[in-house]
């Protein structure tokens, strides 16, 4: 492959990013080929890798930094379904690369170049494989130690594609006013900025952190004796439906036992057995009162505390959110 | 090379290397001499390039040489308090570093 050759694959590997990246890119490397001169074409060629991995590159590059506001609530829109095809595809490649590939290395700068490359994708998806397949390229390129290196800083933005490029689309698009996080970060200082404000919320979680475990003892007890409280409040009222519910029970079986006492009674002594029925049927509605009230009670009470120990847990975990 | 360079070492690196030529320099000298202080690869430098243009660290403009156009890029405003920055930035950590590594050899 020469350089014209080089060059014509590129410009179509980069026909779907926006016609100003692709120019800026394709004179920035036709500069270069120029500049590096022609007796060092096949130099600059091998050291650039295929034109598919400097593609990915590149797009990677604009993924990572944006591209002149193409971004949206929900990310990057434009050639950002084609780019992540790619990197699924790059992974899919990947894949093969890392397990069959142990002793191949590339030809030209040892194997770093393609694992590099396939760490950066993957780095920005697949973290774990993307480690893995990066180590089996090291172990098949020549320079290990270079492999190490340069897959790693790969690795590294690769990785920032989901952290950075979060970060780059604060930094990018406050104009655009999606920065709802924070948009303390001026134009000027936006590395300083972010640094205090990750320092910030880091000294914050900390602090907290320290206070819950200082004031774990106070608040520990607290929660477990209002726990207590309401388990006892719980297992009065059942005690007083339970009771209501015997006293009513023995009422009606005593109206039971009366009534048979009674009616054999009034054989033998007629009165006395009419007093027992009476007794009996009085005692027989005592006991469906009380069992009504219990259930009246229940029908209640029941709702009206369940109500009460929600809004008392609600009160306070709502306190230890405000604490936090 | 054992450490590895992140992000922003890169861009001070790129930074510093490019302001260090009042008239602008191009990307195939940049890449040289980048690479004659850290192990990249000559790839990874136009995404670098790129990134510090739109973020208006660089600027770019194109002058006539040797018949052809030759795109140049130059530190601005911007990038020159960046710069500053990362410099100052580096002496407090390489500073930190050096204590602890001395501090270390003391101790033996």
């Amino acid at each position: 492959m020469n350089r014209a050759e080089f060059m014509r694959r590129l410009t179509e590997l980069l026909g779907d990013v926006p016609p100003t990246e692709r120019e800026e890119a394709i004179q920035y490397y036709s500069d270069y080929f120029d500049d590096a001169g022609a007796e060092n074409e096949s130099g600059v060629i091998a050291s650039l890798g295929t034109p598919e991995e400097l593609a990915r590159t590149i797009k990677a590059g604009l993924s990572d930094g944006g591209n002149g506001g193409e971004f949206t609530e929900s990310g990057f829109s434009g050639y950002t379904q084609a780019h992540k095809d790619e990197v699924m595809r790059a992974a899919d490649i990947s894949g093969t690369q890392g397990n069959a590939g142990t002793g191949a290395g590339q030809p030209n700068s040892g194997g770093w170049t393609a694992a590099g490359q396939t760490g950066m994708d993957q780095g920005s998806q697949f973290g774990k494989e993307a480690s893995s397949s990066g180590g089996a390229g090291n172990s098949g390129g020549a320079q290990s130690g270079n492999a190490y290196y340069e897959n790693d800083y790969y690795r590294r933005t690769g990785g920032d594609g989901v952290y950075g490029g979060r970060e780059d689309t604060r930094r990018y698009n406050n104009p655009y006013g999606q920065d709802s996080a924070g948009g303390a970060s001026g134009a000027g200082t936006s590395y300083q900025g972010q640094g205090q404000k990750q320092g910030m919320s880091g000294g914050t979680i900390a602090v907290i952190v320290i206070l819950a475990v200082l004031t774990s003892p106070v608040w520990i007890g607290l929660l477990g004796g209002l726990v207590g409280l309401a388990g006892g409040i719980l297992a009065a009222v059942l005690c007083i439906f339970l009771a209501f519910l015997i006293v009513g029970a023995a009422l009606l079986v005593a109206a039971v036992v009366l009534l048979v006492v009674g009616i054999s009674a009034m054989f033998s002594t007629p009165l006395g057995g009419l007093c027992i029925v009476g007794t009996a049927l009085i005692s027989f509605a005592a006991g469906l009162v009380f069992i009504w009230l219990m259930v009246l009670m229940a029908g209640m009470a029941i709702p009206a505390l369940v109500r009460g120990i929600v809004s008392l847990c609600q009160r306070i975990f709502h306190r230890g959110g405000v604490r936090a | 090379m054992v450490f590895n360079t992140g992000a922003a070492l890169l861009d001070a690196i790129v930074l510093a290397v490019v302001s260090s030529e009042t008239e602008g320099t191009y990307g195939y000298k940049i890449t040289q001499e980048v690479r004659m202080v850290i192990e990249i690869s000559e790839s990874t430098l136009y995404p670098v390039l790129r990134r510090l243009q739109k973020d208006e660290c660089l600027e770019v403009y194109d002058m006539e040489c040797a018949g052809r156009n030759r795109r140049y890029y130059k530190v601005t405003e911007k990038g020159r308090a960046q710069l500053n920055l990362y410099i100052s930035e580096w002496y407090r950590y390489s500073a930190k570093l050096n204590s602890i590594f001395e501090g270390g050899l003391k101790h033996e």
